[in-house]
């Protein structure tokens, strides 16, 4: 016994049983049902699964993105690795979705960094490329009084104009 | 057994229905835009190896309130460079082959740093990093302002 679902369904057709034009509900004589090509249409599904999958696990760490930022665009980027995130917002810094003033935020840089874990080495300033360096400068000069051993920058992988 | 019984046809639009659902979730949660980081080494009190570092050449691009950007190559045995690129004809072409002059003159040149001013925008001193790692200059420190 022959079963194909598609072929089935293709020899009835309910658009042109209700054609105003031409119906063709009492067509007699044989009809001839083009099979769609549908191996090749989950040959290009499968690809395109596969290539998203492969794209969306690629992060090692996330930060989270404000919609005030634009960060800038180098292509001297690295891969973005686990640390303290700093997000500068309208001259307020975030921390963990906690906002602090530049006064508060000497004190919540330190105690992250006495935690010792995989984070507390390495602090990743968030700001946006348009911001003057005097936002940015009292993290830098926190960071070397909080002893943090690296300060990475967030950038968009591109080349900048 | 007969042969047509073994002869069917998978159905395939299950597995379509299947991909076309795991295709739209996975458009939904990919992120698109990749963030990376651009590193830099600030330097943390004294260190034993300061006067070692200190006769090696090193260079310093100065951003200055006016615009004005001074490139600086310091080094111990030889009278300083200066460099100077306006604000009105100046273009990150020109410091990047400033820079590779530099290199060529020195080649033990490692060290960097950048010093922009207050008002200096934060894509300017990204920009300078960026030129200076592309120098091959992999130490680079931004000097915060105290």
């Amino acid at each position: 016994m022959r079963f194909a679902a598609i072929k089935n369904s293709q020899m009835v057709s309910n658009i042109d049983d209700i054609s105003i034009i031409g119906p063709q509900e009492k067509r007699s004589g044989r009809l001839i049902a083009a099979g769609l090509m549908l191996t090749s249409l989950v040959d290009v599904f499968s690809i395109l699964v596969i290539y998203l999958i492969y794209n969306s696990g690629s992060a090692e760490f996330q930060v989270n993105l404000s919609k005030e930022i634009q960060l800038p665009m180098t292509s001297r980027s690295s891969a973005l690795k686990a640390g303290v995130s700093v997000r500068i917002v309208d001259g307020k810094y975030i921390i963990d979705e906690k906002t602090f003033s530049e006064s508060e935020v000497v004190a919540e840089l330190s105690r992250l960094k006495e935690l010792n874990d995989e984070k507390s080495g390495h602090l990743i300033i968030q700001a946006d490329k348009d911001a003057d360096f005097n936002l940015i400068n009292p993290l830098l000069v926190i960071a070397s009084q909080a002893k943090f051993e690296s300060i990475k920058f967030a950038t968009i992988e591109g080349i900048a104009k | 057994m007969n042969n047509k019984e073994t002869n069917f046809e998978l159905n395939l639009l299950p597995v379509i229905s299947l991909l076309a659902v795991l295709i739209s979730f996975l458009l939904l949660t990919t992120v698109w835009v990749q963030i990376g980081t651009l590193d830099v080494k600030q330097a943390m009190g004294d260190s034993p190896q300061e006067s070692k570092e200190e006769k090696r050449a090193t260079v310093w691009i100065n951003f200055e309130d006016s615009g004005t950007i001074t490139m600086v190559v310091k080094n111990a045995d030889s009278k300083d460079k200066k460099i100077e690129l306006k604000k009105s004809d100046f273009q990150w072409q020109s410091l990047e082959s400033a820079l590779l002059q530099a290199k060529a003159d020195h080649p033990d040149l490692a060290m960097g740093f950048v010093q922009p001013s207050l008002k200096t925008p934060y894509q300017n001193v990204i920009r300078a990093v960026e030129s200076l790692k592309n120098q091959q200059v992999l130490d680079v420190g931004i000097s915060p302002i105290l």
